[in-house]
């Protein structure tokens, strides 16, 4: 049996059984155990005759699990020494494909079943689109922030705290031995939606101090941690314990959910206190109120001074 | 409530209790209903065509005919089954030789046509399923009698099945030894007290779940002996069904003894 030699090959498949082993076992005991004839006999009548002196004494019901009754559909189970979707994957995708092109002709078709490969599909399409998720929001995201800002710098601005929460959630799980799962999967999605929250406030604020209140850019961070700062602080505080909360519950996905958004928030928090006010001192951008810099203009200053 | 409703109240429930006993010393005893049974000719020897019908729980079924022969000598029975279909085991067939002392083991012997070879089986339980039915070997080889030496028997209640009277019969099997061989610990049949047939019965496991239930139906006289025609068992657990159908049942032309050898098998038919 092909199939059988092909899923031998696999990573971390054991072995496979089918009623095409009970056959052999039946050929191999009506012929003075002779281990030569473990294999299919050539006669499809002798295999029917197994099947009857067989049924001479067992459960008619015996073959339920390895094949229907009228011996039209036949289970072909392989097993696995391992339950990780990273193996899982390989042996899932190429026996698909062995089926596909090899096995599978208009007599006959098979299709993959049971655990292993439910888990791989619905695991598939929740890791395959993790990362597209995730990409698709950020680009929301900075995009929204782009057109309130006036400003693609601002967009990108913005959106430099979030993905490092993002980053560090990863990070997080990693360390932590968190893996991805359908609750787990969508901390990175809902953690940009709250963090980016703070690099809006800080960016809307410089702008609003430097345009508005006619603040001097040099002092425009100076006033802002008094204000927004204490204000985002607060925020802060509220939507960690909030979700901090969650990582109390008896129920491991929950927990899992709070803990991870708890910290992603503080990472965003942490980084529109830090990163950011120290990247629009050091970049002072224009879309902020900053005063154009360019070299050309800095070279106008220094012979103005001489 | 005043006291000529509480005479009525009285009066009526005691003549419940009157007429309706849980016992009647009219009804015939187990034993008796046993003999009975097992009193009515089977004749000596009979060939029919028995068409065994096997339908699993998703309703597939699997249709097989056969030619059978039965003989008794003296109080061992032999049985022959001939398949005629389909044709994968056409030619196959079974031989048993029945001893009547449930402690000597039955003798039992398979050819398959396509190894051209008798194979000897190794004696069955009798509780094992035959030959891929939900009946037991025990079943077959009673067919419409009665053990009387495994069970204790006691009549307990009346009843008809399609407005024929029967008296149910208890039967209990004696030792747990017995009734894990049978594979059942307790029967209750359904006896025609006028043919007295079963029509019925209901076996339970060891575990007391219902485990099969067995129907005896076409029951009609064939020269001079009454026969059942049709059986049909379910097996509640696995949901497993199978029909016998006897016909061309024949009790008069005798089989000769050399059908029930092992190269009668191998001639075939």
């Amino acid at each position: 049996m092909l199939y059988r030699l092909f899923l031998k090959t696999l990573p971390h498949v054991n072995g496979s059984t089918s009623i095409v082993d009970y056959i052999k076992q039946m050929n191999r005991s009506l012929n003075e155990n002779d281990p030569a004839a473990y294999v299919i006999p050539n006669n499809a009548d002798l295999i029917s005759q197994y099947f009857l002196l067989y049924s001479s004494s067992g459960d008619p019901t015996d073959f339920e699990e390895e094949i229907d009754y009228d011996y039209q559909v036949a289970l072909v189970r392989a097993r696995m020494d391992s339950a990780r979707y990273q193996q899982n994957k390989i042996v899932v995708e190429a026996t698909q494909k062995y089926l596909d092109y090899v096995f599978n002709t208009d007599d006959i078709k098979a299709t993959l079943s049971g655990r292993v490969t439910v888990d791989y599909h619905w695991l598939e399409s929740l890791l395959g689109t993790q990362f597209k998720s995730v990409i698709f929001a950020l680009v929301l995201v900075w995009s929204l922030v782009s057109i309130s800002l006036r400003s693609l710098y601002g967009g990108t601005l913005a959106v430099i705290p979030v993905v490092l929460s993002c980053l560090s959630i990863y990070a997080f799980m990693g360390v932590m031995g968190i893996t991805l799962a359908v609750g787990t999967s969508m901390t990175a999605a809902i953690a940009l939606g709250i963090g980016v929250d703070f690099s809006i406030h800080t960016l809307d604020r410089i702008k609003l101090l430097i345009t508005e209140e006619g603040v001097e850019p040099e002092n425009a961070l100076r006033q802002l941690y008094p204000s927004t700062g204490r204000a985002l602080l607060f925020s802060f505080v509220a939507v960690f314990i909030g979700f901090g909360i969650l990582g109390l519950s008896y129920v491991p996905p929950l927990s899992k959910l709070g803990m991870l958004i708890a910290f992603s928030v503080l990472i965003s928090f942490v980084s529109s206190m830090t990163v950011l006010p120290a990247l629009i001192k050091h970049l002072q951008p224009a879309f902020l109120g900053y005063v154009k810099k360019c070299k050309h203009c800095l070279a106008l200053e220094s012979n103005t001074q001489l | 409530m005043n006291t000529s409703t509480l005479k009525l109240i009285i009066s009526v429930s005691l003549l419940n209790l009157f007429s309706l006993p849980a016992y009647s010393s009219d009804w015939p005893s187990g034993d008796d209903i046993a003999r009975n049974i097992n009193a009515r000719d089977e004749g000596v020897a009979v060939s029919r065509k028995l068409r065994m019908e096997m339908t699993d729980r998703h309703g597939k079924v699997r249709v097989r005919e056969t030619k059978a022969f039965r003989k008794y000598f003296g109080d061992e029975k032999r049985t022959v089954i001939f398949y005629l279909a389909p044709k994968n085991i056409k030619d196959t067939a079974f031989l048993t030789y029945d001893y009547a002392d449930n402690s000597q083991d039955d003798d039992q012997w398979l050819y398959l046509p396509a190894m051209r070879k008798v194979r000897r089986i190794s004696a069955s339980d009798r509780g094992d399923y035959f030959l891929g039915t939900d009946f037991s070997f025990e079943d077959i080889k009673l067919e419409t009698r009665v053990s009387l030496e495994d069970y204790t028997r006691k009549t307990i209640a009346e009843d008809s099945i399609d407005g024929v009277h029967c008296y149910v019969v208890e039967e209990t099997a004696i030792t747990s030894e017995i009734a894990d061989e049978l594979g059942h610990s307790r029967r209750e049949s359904c006896v025609d007290d006028n043919l007295w047939i079963v029509l019925k019965s209901k076996v339970w496991d060891t575990q007391n779940k219902l485990l099969k239930t067995t129907y005896f139906k076409d029951i009609f006289s064939v020269q001079g002996i009454l026969t059942t025609h049709t059986m049909e068992v379910e097996n509640h657990k696995t949901g497993h069904k199978t029909r016998f159908d006897f016909s061309e049942v024949n009790y008069e032309d005798g089989v000769n003894d050399r059908v029930f050898t092992k190269n009668a098998l191998k001639r075939g038919l």
